[in-house]
């Protein structure tokens, strides 16, 4: 038991379970199921503990070289400390969101910073032809440009009420009231049953006391 | 249907992926269609009433009910019909209630009745 909690000490970006519990929607034994599979997808290519990019393309792709806009911008937003990977706070924290009981008004944030592409402040009009763009390349669906235009002009007009030509952080907070479903994908009802899917091994010995 | 409808749709958005759902027992499935939604519906309707389902419509969302239950009770399956542009439209098939191998079977005979109304299945979308 000794080696298996000294390794876990020496992971960077481990946290206490009961820290990270206090702080999102998680329980303690939730958290600890989320390090089991933190655990699997940090050592799937690297095993060094974190989450690099070509492991989380790969969980999400089964594919390490697929590239992908949304994943991309997932990835970023999931790397508070922008250091190039996802240690496991950055991981429970950010998952926080995603659970049923995270607050809507949270949901609808990290919406929102996933939609600015390039971190603005504002949903500008190009950001959201080129995800539109990118939506429809990866679902291999061809549409003219003019298709395209009144897609994305439809969209605009009824989100940018001020008309100035970029959603705001208040825009989108409307926009989202009137069109719940915009979030949907925020929420992910499988965290409620994760002590289930990742039953967590704590005193578990086995595996851990062949590594360094 | 909106432009971020459209985008939430995105493999890379729908982080349930990392938890390694089986994908073939999927509780949601959709594809795309060039057709026209009344006639989308039209078919779903026709397919699904000799397969034992019930059909209630109300504007572009159905619900089909199997008349007689199954392993967990009466399998239930909601199919809304979304406009992406004038000649493209998503059809999104989900199991409302029952049992899920029901609904994956259910599932399998209405797509082969939609053959013709069908342009892209969910597995087509998803780049190789």
């Amino acid at each position: 038991m000794g080696c298996y909690w000294s390794k876990k000490a020496k992971t960077p970006g481990y946290e206490d379970p009961a820290v990270l519990a206090a702080e999102t929607p998680f329980t303690v034994n939730e958290v600890e199921a989320l390090y089991e599979l933190f655990k699997k997808l940090s050592s799937s290519i690297f095993d060094d503990g974190l989450i690099h990019k070509e492991e989380f393309q790969l969980a999400l792709f089964k594919n390490k070289d697929k590239r992908n806009l949304f994943a991309d911008r997932i990835f970023d937003l999931f790397d508070v400390k922008r250091n190039g990977v996802i240690e496991f706070g950055e991981f429970v924290r950010s998952l926080g969101v995603f659970h049923p009981n995270a607050p809507v008004e949270d949901k609808t944030e990290f919406a929102f910073r996933l939609y600015d592409l390039r971190q603005t402040g504002y949903i500008e009009r190009e950001e959201l032809k080129e995800m539109v763009l990118a939506l429809l390349h990866e679902s291999e669906l061809v549409l003219s440009d003019d298709v395209i235009e009144v897609i994305v002009d439809k969209t605009y007009s009824e989100a940018d009420k001020k008309g100035d030509g970029r959603i705001d952080q208040e825009e989108w907070r409307e926009f989202v009231l009137k069109h719940p479903s915009l979030i949907k994908n925020m929420t992910l009802p499988y965290l409620k049953d994760i002590t289930l899917a990742f039953p967590s091994f704590v005193m578990s010995s086995e595996v851990e006391d062949s590594e360094i | 249907m909106n432009a971020f409808e459209l985008i939430s749709m995105s493999k890379g958005l729908n982080l349930g992926n990392l938890f390694d759902v089986e994908q073939e027992f999927k509780r949601e499935t959709r594809f795309t269609s060039k057709c026209p939604a009344n006639e989308i519906i039209h078919k779903i309707e026709e397919a699904a009433k000799p397969l034992g389902f019930d059909v209630h419509k109300k504007n572009y969302k159905l619900r089909l009910e199997n008349m007689k239950a199954g392993r967990k009770g009466n399998l239930n399956v909601a199919t809304e019909i979304f406009q992406v542009a004038p000649s493209l439209h998503m059809v999104e098939v989900r199991k409302a209630k029952g049992d899920t191998l029901e609904f994956h079977k259910f599932y399998k005979n209405l797509s082969t009745c939609l053959e013709d109304v069908v342009w892209k299945t969910e597995e087509d979308m998803q780049e190789k």
